[in-house]
């Protein structure tokens, strides 16, 4: 039997405590879509079923209890946190959804400086955290483009990454502990130890699950120490894509770990260097850690860039101002909207990964490819930011004038195609079309090419653990 | 119709607006290593001219538009796009020479381009440059020029080359005047007028066009006299401090918050008005 | 030295402006070597009717009045280069509005002098003059000498405003007519909507100004702004981008490039504090500042700060008021 919109909220208004049920109609039409339909919903066009409410629970028994009514009447539940998903894993796309919103559950709850841990709830706005850290000299090393506004249930659940990832790692190299509530209302709590090998590493099926399988409530994550005074800011202009990729195989296949590696292409560096930098590539380096460790990571980066003579060293004044204004800000978001408007312009990111000896034909294919099929292009290219000794990602960044288009169609006509080929040339060089903003709902129709034969056991744990299908429908899994 | 807009290219002050700044020499350290942006006044004077210039195709009017700077190499980045977004010709006029300061020096060498390479029917410049904030390089244009001048130009349009329409602010309020050219238009706020993105396209075709280079030397017998030009001369420059209490007011929401601020200060402020 | 003050009657505001150069005038007096009897103000308007206005409301002992056939800046020029070539003052001061910015540059050009827009104030400097202004968009100020005389310059907006009033039999005025002095006016066609047409907006009389910046994020909640501010007793004040899209009209433009205001309070909603606002209410007696971004520049420069969605604030507070007045 399915209920009605007012059934729903009525009775999701019983279930709660203290939690707030929102039907306001502008919060909800916000609620329907995250950034991957920015471009419409700047114009005002929401194209997105509407959900029934917005829920703002304040504990885990809130949310067990929601999930469990949702999974007893078949409703659709879309987790959320911060609400800077860019791939379309917040859309509501079946009708009178709930949406389940943790950010109110925003406490620190324990930091643990000698056991280098610390607990908090899911709707804890990473940048929070972190400020609370370093008032006492540690960091988590987590610093993704959405720090300033994403909060960490969200983080954990996309398997997000971030800006000093090649020596701190991702998201799910810092998790220790967490605890998940699943769609029958299981709250389940993994405990915080160091390591151990007691069957299979159950994380693992949380981290990464874009809200397809449980809500996050709560994660305890590693802390480091903070030392930034110990940091070494590198840059160097370079003339192609390829001596950078041999650049960052260099330095990660001899065993040196900056916490900054990062590649950009002449186009991508164009918009971010081109005052120093015009019609070239960009490789930024930082060295972090304990001073001798630091300075022995410098030290190597210089000799092994010193090998290639293409390279230009740039001087840090450079790249430390270009660094501090990288994350986003409310005022950038809000300046993004005017711009849009005006100009018509738009842009997205596409990234993947792939081992080393894949990597530069994929960005080649990919940037010739769109050029010479996609309309309107008026800046395709991309940066590499996050290395491992066996191999890198790509950060495709695509922009376009929307021509004679309405704003409902800008994913069709643009966007949709643009993926497609990066997704397609990806796949087929046998590397990974999602490398850290989670799959959503505009990947899934790869999925299966994306895994092949290994495709069982992901769609196994969503039978396991979501067997009516109620949990953000459409995600990762094809709706 | 033969449409001149002259740019200025400047850093991108916003990048520094949670820094320190640190002064040397009478010049801002930090602004030598951020990105650089089209003067913004200067940037709506382009774009102004780009619809106008849409304008007028659709009713199968030619327009030349034609875009000039000075400075050094980092403009051209900026005269390229300019090409590529459909202007005629760009001009970059080479020089080191500091001219943050003395925008009489801009205006005699403004001059002496429109003797070389004019004539021209309109001049669009931005009313200031975000860097100087002088105010006076259309003002002194226009006197060496001896035309009209119209400031706080937030629109203009013209479907004939010997007048144009133009709209601004001023101190009697809005006006919309049809003036004779040739003219000199300083724009000031202008809504709806970011410059557009070329298409790679676009890009690709304009990269046979070329930005013309000129030398100070061809437009000026003495051009180390310009550095003597301007009529007032920079002396110290400091940084502004605005610093206050910032008295943070905590709570354990914006309801408390609100509470505590009406309490201990707006309610008491409020009735001593 | 000799001061003249140049005064565009034409200009609705012209009293405040007049108002705000005899402020300045008396502040700076000792460094100009200067004195009340021999500061000039020339004054020119087109319209008949105001000329009691300016004899009675105009704060200096020597008017000399100009009529002219209307504000149209070349033909002021001329008429003003006339009329001083001969005998030049030392200083000439303007207005830091349109007309005064554009005319002390063009002035000083066609009088072999100096100019500078937008001054704060005046130093002596071993028998030279200078200009202190703000430059690099508010972020720092500058300080200029001026090269040779005349020395004209605008004054900077929001300048302070003394009662200097003088009473008229202290008044020496006398009249020039250029009303029909032929001219090649560059105009074909002009016309004028007079500002502040649909609800007077008085931002530098406020006393309680509530100013937004682009954080607001639409047209729809400026005009909710608007009726929120009314309803406390404010005006309602915004940043450039806000006017650049079009969300409230230019008359609202508070900062460099709009208005200065010097409330008693000013409450700054969802705005960056970036320089070039900044100084549009910098003057401010007590400024709240109520941002969820605690890097904003405007957080270090307010008196009080709160860390919150504004929305918040602003609907509890309106909820105390409400509570308040019930009682």
């Amino acid at each position: 039997m399915s209920l009605n919109k007012k059934q729903i909220v009525e009775q999701l208004t019983k279930l709660l405590n203290s939690g707030k049920v929102v039907t306001d109609p502008e919060v909800l039409k916000e609620s329907s879509v995250d950034r991957f339909r920015r471009f419409e919903e700047l114009h005002g066009v929401y194209t997105q079923p509407l959900p029934a409410a917005v829920v703002y629970v304040q504990d885990s028994s809130e949310v067990a209890a929601v999930l469990k009514f949702a999974s007893e009447n078949e409703i659709n539940v879309v987790p959320r946190t911060g609400h800077t998903a860019t791939e379309g894993g917040l859309e509501t796309i079946v009708e009178n959804s709930i949406v389940l919103d943790g950010s109110e559950m925003n406490r620190v709850t324990k930091i643990d400086p000698y056991n280098m841990q610390a607990t908090c709830q899911c709707g804890t706005p990473l940048e929070i955290l972190e400020e609370q850290l370093r008032e006492k000299g540690f960091t988590t090393g987590h610093s993704p483009q959405s720090k300033p506004l994403a909060q960490l249930g969200g983080l954990v659940a996309t398997r997000s990454i971030g800006q000093f990832s090649t020596l701190y790692g991702g998201i799910e190299d810092m998790v220790v502990g967490l605890e998940a509530v699943f769609p029958n209302g299981k709250i389940s709590k993994i405990k915080n130890v160091p390591r151990r090998a007691a069957g299979p590493d159950i994380r693992h099926v949380v981290i990464g699950n874009e809200g397809a399988l449980c809500f996050i409530t709560e994660v305890t994550v590693k802390i480091f120490k903070f030392m930034p005074e110990n940091n070494i800011l590198l840059g160097y202009t370079l003339d192609n894509m390829k001596t950078g990729f041999e650049i960052l195989r260099e330095v990660m296949v001899n065993g040196f770990k900056p916490s900054v590696a990062r590649l950009y292409d002449h186009e991508d560096g164009a918009y971010h260097f081109s005052h120093f930098a015009n019609g070239k590539c960009v490789l930024i380096f930082m060295a972090e850690g304990p001073k001798k460790i630091a300075e022995a990571t410098a030290e190597a980066i210089e000799d092994i860039v010193a090998g290639y003579d293409e390279c230009i060293k740039v001087d840090t004044p450079y790249i430390k101002t270009w660094f501090e204004n990288l994350n986003w800000d409310a005022n950038d978001i809000a300046e993004e909207k005017t711009e849009i408007i005006e100009t018509k312009n738009m842009g997205n990111t596409t990234e993947i990964s792939a081992d080393w000896e894949r990597i530069n034909k994929i960005y080649e294919i990919c940037v010739e490819r769109i050029r010479k099929e996609i309309p309107d292009m008026t800046m395709v290219g991309g940066h590499s930011s996050h290395s491992y000794i066996n191999g890198t990602n790509l950060y495709f960044v695509h922009y376009y004038n929307v021509t004679d288009c309405k704003p409902e169609e800008e994913i069709k006509k643009y966007h949709h195609p643009i993926k497609k080929i990066i997704v397609e040339e990806t796949i087929k060089a046998g590397g990974s079309m999602c490398h850290h903003h989670g799959v959503g709902k505009h990947r899934t129709e790869w999925i299966r090419d994306e895994y092949g034969s290994s495709y069982y056991i992901l769609e196994t744990l969503k039978k396991a653990f979501d067997p009516e299908g109620i949990m953000n429908r459409g995600t990762i899994y094809p709706g | 119709m033969r449409i001149l807009v002259t740019l200025k290219v400047v850093p991108d002050l916003d990048l520094l607006r949670d820094k320190k700044w640190t002064i040397k020499n009478n010049l801002p350290v930090e602004t030598a290593y951020v990105k650089k942006a089209i003067n913004t006044y200067d940037e709506s004077a382009l774009e102004l001219a780009l619809k106008m210039a849409d304008q007028r195709k659709a009713i199968n009017l030619e327009t030349e538009l034609f875009a000039l700077t000075i400075g050094e190499a980092y403009a051209d980045l900026f005269l390229k796009k300019l090409l590529a977004l459909g202007f005629n010709k760009t001009y970059r006029v080479n020089s080191e020479l500091d001219l943050r300061f003395n925008p009489e020096a801009v205006a005699a060498i403004i001059t002496s381009f429109i003797g070389e390479c004019g004539p021209f029917d309109l001049i669009i410049m931005g009313m200031q440059s975000s860097d100087g904030d002088n105010a006076k390089t259309a003002l002194l244009t226009a006197e060496e020029l001896a035309w009209p001048c119209i400031t706080g130009v937030t629109g203009f349009y013209s479907d004939r080359s010997d007048q144009v329409a133009v709209e601004n602010i001023s101190d009697q309020g809005l006006v919309q005047q049809t003036i004779r050219t040739s003219c000199i238009l300083a724009v000031g706020n202008a809504p709806s007028s970011l410059l557009r993105v070329p298409t790679l396209k676009a890009i690709k075709k304009a990269a046979e066009k070329y930005i013309n280079i000129l030398t100070l030397e061809e437009l000026k017998d003495k051009p180390e006299d310009l550095l003597l030009q301007s009529n007032t001369r920079i002396q110290e420059l400091e940084t502004v401090d605005n610093s206050r209490e910032s008295i943070i007011i905590d709570g354990a929401s914006a309801e408390e918050k609100a509470h505590f601020l009406y309490n201990n200060y707006l309610k008491g402020w409020m009735s001593s008005k | 030295m000799k001061c003249k003050v140049m005064i565009n009657a034409c200009s609705p505001a012209f009293l405040s402006k007049a108002e705000e150069a005899a402020t300045f005038l008396q502040t700076h007096r000792s460094i100009v070597d200067s004195s009340e009897e021999t500061e000039e103000a020339v004054v020119f308007y087109a319209d008949e009717n105001i000329k009691e206005k300016i004899t009675s409301g105009l704060p200096f002992r020597v008017i000399r009045l100009v009529k002219i056939k209307h504000y149209q800046p070349e033909l002021v020029l001329d008429i003003l280069a006339e009329l001083e070539k001969n005998s030049p003052a030392d200083i000439y001061l303007f207005p830091g509005d349109f007309s005064g910015n554009e005319l002390a540059v063009r002035f000083a050009w066609r009088l072999k002098g100096s100019s500078l827009v937008a001054v704060e104030k005046i130093e002596a400097n071993e028998g030279k003059l200078s200009g202190i202004k703000k430059v690099y968009s508010g972020n720092l100020r500058g300080s200029f000498l001026f090269r040779t005389k005349p020395y004209c310059f605008s004054l900077a907006k929001g300048m302070n405003r003394l009662d200097l009033a003088v009473p008229e039999d202290q008044k020496t005025v006398s009249s020039h007519d250029y009303s029909a002095k032929p001219y090649d006016s560059p105009l074909i066609e002009y016309q004028e909507t007079p500002p502040f047409q649909e609800e007077e907006v008085r931002l530098e009389k406020a006393n309680f100004i509530i100013a937004v910046g682009r954080g607001t994020g639409s047209s729809e909640e400026i005009s909710r702004l608007k009726d929120i501010a009314r309803d406390l007793g404010a005006e309602l004040g915004v940043s450039r981008p806000v006017v650049m899209n079009a969300w409230a009209s230019m008359d609202r433009l508070l900062g460099a490039s709009g208005s200065v205001a010097s409330p008693e309070i000013c409450l700054a909603l969802a705005v960056s504090g970036s320089p070039p606002f900044y100084y549009g209410i910098e003057k401010s007696n007590k400024i709240i500042a109520v941002n969820h971004d605690d890097d904003a520049p405007i957080i270090k420069a307010a008196d009080l700060v709160i860390i919150e969605d504004y929305k918040k604030v602003i609907k509890a507070l309106l909820e105390i008021i409400r509570e308040e007045k019930d009682k």
